[in-house]
């Protein structure tokens, strides 16, 4: 049985890319050698991906045992949150609101984070950004919902 | 200085124009959609253009840049913007002549958008280095003739308006040419000038530098800064639409606000920096209210239909 | 020669105007505070600012432009070294060891060897331009796209010795990069590729979401588990300056980073990047300590700060000489001039004097100006490692997320930034490294585009990539580093297979 894991679910996910490469490029024009088209070079870089997948994952079930490091689920939860609290509210309920809403979510990444500091950093950087980018930048960033 | 005595007219006249329009518009800034990255002879004029505009319609216009996938995710921000006159798209034809017969989905529909006024045209011409032995666009048509499929040329990518203007250049030459596509033109340049390859079908304002020899323009009329250029139709092979562009809105905007934007649109046309500017980049055209651009848009998309079918052109 | 110095003279005139030097000030300035903000470049900072030069001379204007440019290059090294931020391409290098150094507490160091890097750099680039603009501009005419593929090729081969770990694995994350960059639009024709419906794709994976998900952000995630302290790295700040050690690891590095970057700038099409990755793998390779590069070795800082720096300059070259503008900065240049009724080329120099020797001269002078105003705030960016982590990582959260979507307007970009960071981490919990992979990503479309370019030209005849004299000399480069690189695993095998 599989002893590396690192090399043996890493292995597995290359594979599994290559065969969405595959999939999705298998309708396009191939092409010649002499005249390569769409899909040519995406695909010989494809089946490289599926060869070396496999390699890594052959020497995942032969190599020195190496387990995967915990994966903390509460930090890694909140930072991808916060990025996607960011991305909802930005058009929807403009930039001082998404700014506010993406430091408070990211604020539950560590225990004792949530607290009146946060919420004051959150509505101080909310100010800042609005009047950095929108103002000082003018990228044009919606302001009020 | 004309410049600030001009700014003053337009301010003056701004204000007229506010009072005499019934409802407030603008009541937020506007902002102008160009779908090229900043830089780029489009956006150089839309920036020219947004300068003036803003005091011509009494209210803070802001260009965008939003570009990627041949100006369609621009057009479909528009499209799908709310129709209040604050969300505008300044750009060239292609996005509503030559995608919808290229593709089976676009992120918006033809009919979800206004035409405004014709602002810009940005012809192409046939580019060959100086001392090249082609020297009129005859002995390039004759080396096609001889040697079909041999002679190279360079152009921005297939698929793209200055390849269908050409190839239908070359349908009525009958003969063919050997399309090399080049992702910015910086990297056709040293090859056209260092001999790599025959000749370049670029767009005005990227062959000024490094000097080159114009065989051709391909256009109806004669360029005014090109005077002694023939033409592609003087020749025989008429190519009828290359890009033009200009303002578009949501198609759902209220009519008082579009015939606003057109108005204002016009005089601002008529600026003289706006002017200047388009000199300057080869960009100049004459000016079409909504009705004429429509008009031009239409048989343009009659005419990239054509091209599309002979190419046998598709997305897969 | 004489002529020369006739023309520095004259430039030095220009430049040192008082309204010039205020102007290039301003542009340096901005151009810094730009570049430290991820995402947001030189590009949209002078466009915004194009309407503003109508009324400049034309000198004035450049310089001010040119300012910008170089200073947003300098602003872009501090973010890389300090959060593994790469802003732009030409960065991404930067990262390994300058954000490797910070975690070692030589922070201060690392953006000092920087600064002073880029100035010797942007030193022997101007001089270099004086004296050899003209041959320099050459190079970049007589590449043809065969030379390109195969010079890229040689970058792809490169780009294994950045790996520390497992050298397949490495070689798994090149490939896969590759792929990544091959998504979108096929850079020669309307198909689209990989793009699954989405429009943000249809013009590939943006640089900024992409290097931001999986270097800055990934990193955040990996941190924070990690973090025992109230700060971000943990370690102590340590000293602001470089040690003698330093000086003496990273001399050789500089001047070599500057040659390299000076040479490789003036070409079109990627020019910065090749340098400061080019200028990196030389450095590892005729290092005697190469298993240093990759955890904060000072030369992996020195060697591609300088080479971008002086490839930044060197890009002046195409355009002042020949009219071909290499990057979208220098079509920004250009535009300037022709709104100034100046056509730039091969006779620039004796039609505006002025405008050519002046913004070579202020070249300098924006350099110059670029390290005093540098070296100092090294103090206030050091210092912004000791803010308590808990206020850090949601601030640089915040101007990722304002980067991704300012860099094409779209919030589509964001999610694709969430995506790439998620990636990022699994990477790093599986032991694959990012910077292979980012290579391949930056490297790979480009290489596409060469190779069937070069094809197109010759009608299908492979025989261009040999007969090509510069092409023929990269493919042989790339067959001497594979044996280089196979050699020693090789022996090896065969040295356990003896003993046992």
């Amino acid at each position: 049985m599989a002893r590396n894991r690192t090399d043996l679910f890493g292995g597995l996910l290359l594979l599994a890319i290559a065969a969405v490469g595959f999939l999705f490029l298998a309708p396009l024009p191939f092409g010649s050698a002499a005249r390569p088209d769409a899909a040519f070079l995406p695909t010989i870089v494809c089946a490289l991906l599926g060869a070396l997948g496999l390699l890594v994952t052959l020497r995942g079930g032969l190599g020195l045992p190496d387990a995967i490091e915990r994966i903390h689920l509460r930090p890694a939860a909140c930072i991808l949150g916060a990025i996607a609290v960011f991305a909802l509210l930005l058009e929807r309920a403009g930039l001082p609101a998404a700014v506010a809403g993406a430091v408070m979510t990211a604020a539950g990444a560590r225990p004792g984070l949530l607290d009146w500091r946060s919420a004051a950093f959150a509505a101080l950087l909310a100010a800042g950004c609005t009047a950095a980018f929108r103002y000082g930048l003018n990228i044009p960033f919606r302001v009020l919902p | 200085m004309i410049a600030p005595r001009l700014l003053g007219l337009a301010l003056t006249a701004s204000v007229w124009a506010g009072t005499a329009a019934a409802e407030k518009f603008p009541s937020r800034p506007i902002q102008l959609i160009v779908p090229f990255t900043a830089g780029n002879v489009v956006d150089i004029n839309a920036r020219a253009f947004a300068e003036v505009f803003r005091s011509e319609i009494g209210g803070t216009v802001v260009v965008v840049n939003r570009d990627g996938a041949a100006g369609m995710i621009a057009m479909g921000a528009v499209a799908n913007a709310a129709p209040d006159g604050h969300t505008l798209f300044f750009g060239p034809n292609g996005q509503l002549t030559l995608q919808p017969h290229l593709r089976k989905s676009l992120p918006y529909k033809v009919e979800q958008i206004a035409p405004i006024c014709l602002t810009f045209e940005s012809p192409f011409a046939i580019a060959v280095r100086p001392d090249s032995p082609h020297k009129t666009f005859a002995d390039l048509v004759e080396a096609g003739r001889k040697n079909p499929g041999k002679v190279s040329y360079g152009l921005s990518g297939i698929g793209s308006v200055p390849h269908l203007l050409f190839h239908m250049v070359a349908v009525r030459a009958k003969t063919e040419f050997n399309a090399v596509a080049y992702k910015n033109y910086s990297l056709l340049a040293p090859d056209i000038l260092e001999g790599r390859i025959d000749f370049g079908v670029m767009a005005f304002g990227s062959f000024q530098s490094p000097p080159m020899k114009l065989l051709a323009v391909l256009r109806e009329k004669r360029h005014p800064r090109y005077k002694d250029v023939p033409t592609s139709t003087e020749l025989g092979f008429p190519a009828e639409s290359g890009a033009f562009g200009g303002l578009y809105a949501p198609a759902a905007t209220p009519k008082p606000i579009l015939a606003q934007l057109e108005a204002a649109c016009e005089r601002t046309f008529k600026a003289a920096s706006v002017q200047k500017m388009l000199d300057d980049t080869g960009a100049g055209t004459e000016y079409e209210g909504s009705a004429g651009f429509a008009r031009r848009l239409a048989a343009d998309s009659a005419n990239k239909a054509e091209a599309v079918r002979l190419l046998d052109l598709k997305v897969q | 020669m004489e002529q020369v110095f006739d023309g520095l003279l004259l430039g030095a005139g220009v430049a040192l105007q008082p309204t010039n030097l205020l102007y290039c000030f301003l542009g340096v300035l901005l151009g810094t505070l730009v570049g430290v903000l991820p995402g947001i470049g030189p590009v949209p900072t002078i466009a915004l600012l194009l309407p503003v030069t109508y009324g400049l001379p034309p000198s004035t204007a450049l310089i001010t432009a040119a300012g910008i440019y170089y200073g947003a290059q300098y602003g872009g090294s501090t973010t890389s070294i300090l959060c593994n931020l790469p802003g732009e391409a030409s960065s991404l290098i930067t990262c390994i060891d300058g954000h490797g150094m910070a975690r070692k507490g030589e922070a201060g160091a690392a953006l000092a060897i920087a600064a002073v890097g880029s100035f010797v750099a942007g030193t022997a680039a101007t001089v270099a331009i004086a004296f050899v603009g003209p041959p320099l501009a050459k190079v970049a005419s007589a590449f043809s796209a065969a030379d390109y593929f195969s010079l890229i090729l040689l970058g792809l081969i490169g780009s294994v010795v950045l790996a520390r770990g497992s050298v397949v694995k490495a070689i798994a994350m090149i490939v896969l990069g590759a792929l990544f960059g091959m998504v979108g639009a096929d850079p020669t024709s309307v198909q689209e590729r990989l793009t699954f419906g989405i429009p943000a794709l249809q013009d590939g994976i943006g640089f900024v979401p992409i290097a931001m998900g999986l270097f800055g952000i990934a990193e955040i995630m990996v941190n924070i588990e990690r973090a025992t302290g109230r700060t971000m790295l943990g370690a102590t700040i340590g000293r602001l300056w470089p040690s003698r050690e330093h000086w003496r690891r990273s001399w050789r590095a500089i001047l070599r980073g500057s040659g390299i970057g000076t040479v490789l700038g003036v070409l079109p099409g990627g020019g910065a990047v090749l340098a400061s990755f080019a200028a990196y793998l030389a450095e590892k390779r005729v290092s005697r300590t190469p298993e240093r590069f990759g955890t904060g070795a000072v030369e992996g800082v020195a060697a591609p700060e300088s080479a971008n720096n002086a490839a930044a300059q060197s890009s002046f070259i195409p355009l002042l000489t020949l009219g071909i503008p290499a990057n979208p900065v220098m079509a920004l240049m250009l535009a300037i001039l022709l709104i100034q009724n100046i056509v730039p080329g091969p006779a620039l120099v004796t039609t505006r004097p002025d405008v050519f020797w002046g913004v070579i001269a202020s070249m300098w002078v924006g350099n110059l100006m670029l390290l005093v105003l540098n070296l100092p705030l090294i103090g206030l960016w050091v210092r912004l490692l000791g803010v308590p982590y808990r206020y850090l990582f949601p601030a640089i959260l915040v101007f990722c997320c304002i980067g991704a979507y300012s860099t094409g307007g779209n919030v589509s970009e964001i999610w694709i930034m969430l995506a790439f960071a998620a990636f990022g981490y699994a990477l790093l919990k599986l032991k694959f490294e990012p910077a292979p992979m980012l290579l391949g990503y930056v490297l790979a479309p480009l290489m596409e585009e060469h190779f069937r370019r070069a094809l197109g030209l010759s009608h299908g005849d492979f025989s261009v990539f040999v007969t090509s004299p510069i092409s023929a000399v990269f493919l042989a480069l790339c067959a001497a580093l594979i044996a280089a690189l196979a050699w020693p695993a090789w022996r090896r095998r065969r040295e356990t297979a003896f003993r046992e």
